[in-house]
């Protein structure tokens, strides 16, 4: 297999979490558990809630204008906007329009959501690169932002779900690379429908009438997240090694030439399942999980963003992006930074 | 050493409650502290390197990992070749 031409460039990265952290010890006892258990099960010690009133929109443009000032770009300059996230302010319009509108775009460049879960990001990489290479378009504004807060079960009921997820924001800007510039630049995606209900949040839906949401779906739970989560780790560390195996071997690589590897930060145990299964060594899997918790579509550009703003990654360095979520869906990106 | 024996054996050997020694057969292996999630990654590939077997992704399912006859009952009929895919819910 040829490697694409015209490859995009990551020309700017950036991210935001709300302030408030929200240790195990604060969680535990309104889940009914221990701030032990939680890190057993999971690897979190806290994760980041959004303060009241912050909407997803917000966290996006925190991340967002980080990532335009690490690019040296102005909004105008902006071509596409593609917000990844399963959890948007409303159903429509989308996060993008407000986040447009908060980056004061005066432009109408396209600007549209994109729901792919936890393999949002992924799936977002996929979309920008191929308006990129198409030639139309030289800089594309991608987010994963999430706001899981104000929708999780905080009871014992819900405590396997909820003791995992947090909130945040991260941002790249892509951007058509300088002529004669040729660096990997490789995304695979993949989506399996039969498992759907493996991980996934039944209510508020348009397939519910009459209003979409009852009170009885709330007292149910139907409203919140629910996932098999035994077989989840399982189905997950399989498909990101094939993934990661994938996207490495269509840049014509091996797995230790690459540097970093960008895990969706889902669970610890998960991530240690992952290095076993791709045979890397523990310290190449970037893991940020234990202070954000796992915040889907945005855990990526997240520990990416952390990772070249304390200069852990670097120009030059070969990055593999893996990410798995509700669908299935799952993907794995490999670039040259 | 037969196949019962061999499973039992790793179970007890690689058991997520390090001063386990025994357990129910019949009873969770995850609710008995014998499994943790990890547990059920690296069983997996126990299973498929000791007994030459291949895991497909339509036959992970927690209810075969969920007690020990269960899992036997598992490892047997793949290896008799017979199906082991799980019914699935509809998604519709």
């Amino acid at each position: 297999m040829t490697m694409p031409t015209g490859s995009p460039a990551v020309s700017g990265v950036g991210h935001y979490v709300p302030e408030r952290i929200v240790t195990n010890d604060e969680l535990a006892p309104l889940l009914g558990t221990t701030a032990d258990w939680i890190l057993h099960k999971s690897g979190i010690r806290e994760r980041r809630f959004a303060a009241p009133g912050q909407t997803n929109a917000h966290l996006a443009l925190q991340a967002s204008r980080q990532a335009l000032a690490s690019a040296g770009l102005e909004p105008d300059t902006l071509d596409m906007i593609v917000v990844a996230t399963l959890s948007p302010d409303h159903f429509f319009p989308g996060v993008s329009a407000a986040l447009q509108a908060g980056l004061g775009v005066t432009r109408p460049i396209p600007a549209f959501d994109l729901h792919a879960q936890c393999s949002g990001f992924l799936y977002g990489l996929g979309v920008a690169q191929g308006f990129l290479l198409s030639g139309r378009y030289a800089h594309v504004l991608l987010v994963g932002s999430e706001l899981h807060s104000t929708g999780l079960d905080l009871s014992a009921r819900g405590r396997e779900v909820s003791m995992l997820f947090g909130d945040g924001a991260g941002a790249m800007v892509l951007s058509q690379r300088a002529e004669g510039g040729q660096r990997p630049f490789v995304v695979e995606l993949f989506a399996d429908g039969r498992f759907a209900r493996e991980l996934w949040m039944e209510a508020p839906g348009a397939s519910l009438p009459p209003h979409r949401l009852t009170p009885e779906d709330i007292q149910s739970g139907r409203c919140f997240p629910v996932m098999e989560g035994k077989n989840l780790i399982l189905h997950a560390s399989r498909k990101l090694a094939q993934a990661g195996r994938a996207a490495v071997e269509r840049a014509g690589l091996t797995l230790g030439q690459v540097d970093w590897i960008v895990p969706h930060q889902a669970n610890l145990h998960l991530l240690t399942a992952l290095e076993r299964a791709l045979g890397v060594p523990a310290e190449r899997v970037l893991k940020n999980i234990s202070r954000v918790g796992n915040t889907s579509a945005a855990s990526i550009p997240i520990a990416l963003s952390e990772a070249m703003a304390s200069g852990k990654i670097r120009r030059g360095h070969r990055i593999l992006l893996l990410g798995f979520g509700s669908g299935f869906t799952w993907g794995g990106c490999l670039f040259e930074y | 050493m037969d196949t019962r024996e061999v499973i039992r054996r790793y179970l007890i050997e690689h058991s997520a409650t390090p001063s386990i020694t025994t357990f129910d057969e019949e009873l969770s292996l995850l609710d008995q502290g014998v499994l943790d999630s990890f547990g059920l990654v690296t069983l997996v590939e126990f299973l498929e390197v000791q007994f030459g077997l291949q895991v497909a992704d339509d036959e992970i399912d927690a209810v075969v990992f969920s007690t020990f006859h269960r899992l036997c009952d598992f490892v047997e009929r793949k290896q008799a070749g017979r199906d082991v895919t799980p019914s699935r819910r509809p998604t519709g």
